[in-house]
């Protein structure tokens, strides 16, 4: 069986047994003593971490690398899927400090994460080109609203301060997505020689120029199967343009998602097909995420020790981070409790898109090293979120 | 207007990347999988106002962006872009089994089986009898040894009564064609697949006899097919069971689960020496034909099968042969109308002998035109058997199949038309 065989049957056998489990998921979680529990992503990267090279091999390394051009289309698919949301006038509804003092709270946890992990890892050996501090810094900004949201529903809450949140959530997965375009294109410049302008101004045109046909092409009235065709092409075509030119492909798209939520007047049609294939797109991309961490290298000169430090520290800083960004915010004069809630937010699939997208530009030990600290941290802080939300959950009710 | 701007957009994109040396080029099938999905669409969309079916502007995009015209899709970016196939075919099957419903089948049982023993006799005798006639012209045939000039005939006689089943189907599909002209093509369609390969393999053995006097009748690789064909129906059967019980139990993304099942079918049948199609169109046939949930199950493919289709058509599309056509293209448009003559003749005395419906008598015919990856297998198992002469008559029948891709969509299209049998007769009926 050729690897790319073996990987279809690997990833269909699995996303078949995921939508039977996602069908009985309350009586299997019933089952372990968990009540409407989600664990939004873990198993599938554990999974994908068993099955990969590292684990049974069941996933060959040559398998997952002709699945790029797959990575890519779901960058792109998950980039455009969480800009669209991100139309402006709704905002506007918003009342208006509140993106500003989540700009300020994100700036906050981006500068203080940075100074921590700086600090931390000035005391270590650490020879490299890439700029860890400055990128896990980028990477500490998004929350994940959506455990929240799931949380509140299994708890049966509705409340305000809950809304608030998840919204306070959404607006941090902007502003991560807003930093990661400023900042990605300078630390990968370094490694990929592309330099930081070209990098910024082809990442706006791809997403301008696809954004501009997407908007021409959905101009007159369409079937639901022509929009979906019209946004798998455009989404094929931006993310195979974008990393064909070793830039991000999730970038591109964001830019993309970020330019049709303001300017289509088919926003939430084109939202609604994005969003139908999302969990699917996401289940298969986790899996292959998961299979790319490559846990051999950690071997080599204390990399397991030293990448498990620093995830977390990375997951320490951030919660410590976001709790002083809002914590500040709350005393600038916004007297609202809740706020303070949102450090507890675990990490968000942004965050795990980020990752595979700096993997995929990044192809040195370093981005494989940067992916698997990434990886624990995202477990730990789901982990950690679990615990602390559901007690958070249940008193704010 | 809206869809021009954004096509020219495209296709200077594409033609900047065709000539500037990109640094990634292993992402190069990404970027032009959406390429082509989108023009191909357009173009195809484009293609109805001058009365031609969809499909016949997919394949024609493929054939202005492949390597023969424009060469914005080279043979290499052809051929890692033919991983859809295998999917796109076992999803055109699936939608045929789907569609064949058994009450309509028994009314036109007896139609159906004349027609497919006329034609596919007139068909076979008519165009070898007419090659050995006139071998001598043919410059396949010319300096060939007699025995060997009968191999050619027979052959080029089996490769003219193979047909494409995808293209039928998928025409079918985009008119939402439905009467008894639909269901006799339909039915034709499927049975002739599987005959077809069977007199392929007995004219294999044959003509491994005549090439090689001494050698005995191969009956083994019959034996293998029959197995073959009865094991893919079998398996087909028992995917339409696990169809209807995720359809009638599971329910959540019913897309998804149906894409992976014929995803897994399309690249594993193969490596068990099972054919997709058959186990496709079993596993349509009893979802539609032993369940309640047919409609559902038809609707749940046609939501997601449009993006396969078009890229699948426009792939095949730039994957043919135009040299192959002008080289040879005197020789190919006799073959396609000799071939053409014969299959009028074969539908209209099978339908005459039983009395059938007299549209499906007059132009019944138009739906048996279209030739592609069956026939084009053939023309490349011929080719590795008999090496001294198989690769120029794998020209001919390439070249031939060329021109039956291409004027076979519309043809149909013609006759479905001509039959009354679209989506908008009936809204006028």
């Amino acid at each position: 069986m050729d690897p790319r065989s073996e990987l279809i049957l690997i990833l269909s056998l699995l996303i078949g047994l995921g939508l039977v489990a996602q069908k009985y998921s309350r009586i299997i979680a019933s089952i372990f003593g968990l009540k409407g529990e989600t664990l939004v992503g873990i198993e599938f990267i554990l999974i994908g971490v068993l099955l990969g090279p590292q684990g049974f091999n069941l996933i060959t390394r040559e398998a997952l690398e002709g699945m790029f051009p797959v990575f890519a289309l779901g960058l792109g698919w998950i980039g455009m899927t969480v800009m669209i949301e991100m139309d402006l006038k709704q905002f506007q509804r918003m009342p208006p400090q509140l993106g500003v003092y989540s700009l300020i709270a994100s700036l906050i946890t981006f500068g203080i994460t940075y100074i921590l992990i700086r600090m931390i890892l000035a005391q270590l050996p650490l020879v490299s080109k890439f700029d860890w501090a400055l990128m896990l810094a980028v990477l500490a900004i998004p929350a994940a609203p959506e455990v929240l949201a799931a949380k509140a529903r299994a708890f049966g809450q509705r409340t305000r301060e809950l809304t608030r949140l998840v919204t306070m959530g959404i607006l941090d997965d902007f502003y991560s997505i807003l930093f990661y375009l400023l900042i990605f294109p300078l630390l990968t410049s370094r490694i990929t020689g592309v330099s930081y302008h070209k990098n910024l101004l082809y990442s706006f045109a791809i997403g301008l120029l696809s954004a501009l046909i997407l908007n021409l092409l959905t101009i007159p009235s369409r079937k639901r199967s022509e929009l979906q065709l019209i946004l798998l092409g455009v989404v094929f075509f931006a993310s195979g343009l974008s990393a064909m030119l070793g830039i991000s492909p999730f970038l591109t798209c964001s830019v993309c998602g970020l330019l049709v939520a303001n300017s289509s007047l088919k926003r939430l049609r084109i939202a609604e097909v994005l969003q139908k294939a999302e969990r699917p797109v996401f289940f298969f991309f986790l899996v292959l995420a998961g299979g790319l961490i490559e846990l051999h290298m950690l071997n080599e000169d204390d990399m397991l020790l030293f990448t498990s430090f620093v995830a977390m520290a990375f997951v320490l800083f951030r919660w410590l981070s976001k709790y002083v960004g809002y914590w500040t915010v709350s005393r600038i004069g916004a007297p609202d409790k809740a706020r303070r809630e949102l450090p507890f937010l675990a990490l968000s699939g942004i965050f795990i898109a980020m990752l595979v997208d700096i993997r995929l530009v990044v192809h040195s030990p370093e981005g494989n090293e940067l992916l698997y600290t990434g990886m624990l941290a995202f477990i730990l802080s789901l982990l950690f979120a679990h615990v602390t939300l559901r007690y958070r959950v249940a008193r704010a009710s | 207007m809206f869809d021009l701007f954004p096509l020219i957009l495209l296709f200077a994109i594409a033609a900047g990347v065709r000539w500037v040396n990109v640094p990634h080029s292993e992402f190069a099938p990404t970027f032009y999988l959406g390429f082509i999905l989108l023009t191909a669409y357009f173009l195809g969309r484009f293609g109805t106002r001058f009365r031609l079916p969809k499909i016949s502007g997919y394949i024609l995009a493929g054939i202005l962006f492949g390597p023969h015209l424009l060469n914005l899709l080279s043979h290499a970016e052809i051929d890692r872009l033919r991983l859809i196939d295998g999917l796109a075919l076992a999803l055109i099957a699936l939608i045929a089994g789907g569609e064949l419903k058994m009450k309509e089948i028994q009314k036109q049982l007896a139609s159906i089986l004349s027609v497919l023993v006329f034609q596919v006799t007139i068909v076979f005798i008519g165009i070898s009898l007419t090659v050995l006639l006139f071998h001598n012209m043919l410059p396949v045939t010319r300096d060939l040894p007699l025995n060997t000039v009968i191999i050619v005939a027979i052959f080029l006689g089996v490769t003219a009564v193979a047909k494409s089943p995808a293209t039928t189907i998928a025409i079918i599909n985009e008119y939402r064609a439905r009467g008894p002209m639909t269901d006799l093509v339909l039915g034709v369609t499927i049975l002739k697949d599987v005959v077809v390969l069977l007199i392929f393999a007995v004219v294999m053995s044959v003509s491994r006899m005549l090439a090689h006097p001494g050698q005995s009748f191969d009956a083994t690789f019959l034996m293998k097919l029959v197995m073959e064909i009865g094991l893919s129906l079998s398996i087909g059967a028992g995917l339409g069971g696990l169809f209807i019980f995720y359809l009638k139990r599971i329910r959540t993304e019913t897309e998804v689960f149906l894409l992976l099942s014929v995803l897994l079918v399309a690249e594993f049948a193969p490596l068990f020496h099972l054919d997709a199609l058959l186990l496709c169109i079993a596993a349509g046939f009893v979802v539609q034909n032993f369940s309640q949930q047919g409609k559902q199950f038809i609707e749940a493919i046609e939501r997601s099968v449009l993006p396969v289709l078009v890229l699948f058509f426009a792939i095949a599309g730039a994957g043919l042969d135009l040299d192959a056509l002008f080289n040879l293209w005197e020789f190919a448009i006799a073959l396609v109308l000799l071939r053409l003559a014969f299959t009028w003749i074969g539908t209209y005395t099978g339908i005459r002998v039983v009395h059938g419906n007299k549209a499906v008598e007059k132009y019944g015919w138009t739906g048996f035109v279209a030739q592609a990856g069956v026939t084009l297998g053939m023309a490349i198992l011929i080719e590795r058997s008999f090496p001294d002469w198989g690769s120029e008559l794998k020209t001919l029948i390439i070249a031939a199949i060329t021109v039956n891709q291409v004027i076979g969509p519309v043809l149909f299209r013609y006759g479905l038309f001509k039959a009354r049998e679209t989506a908008e007769f009936r809204k006028y009926d």
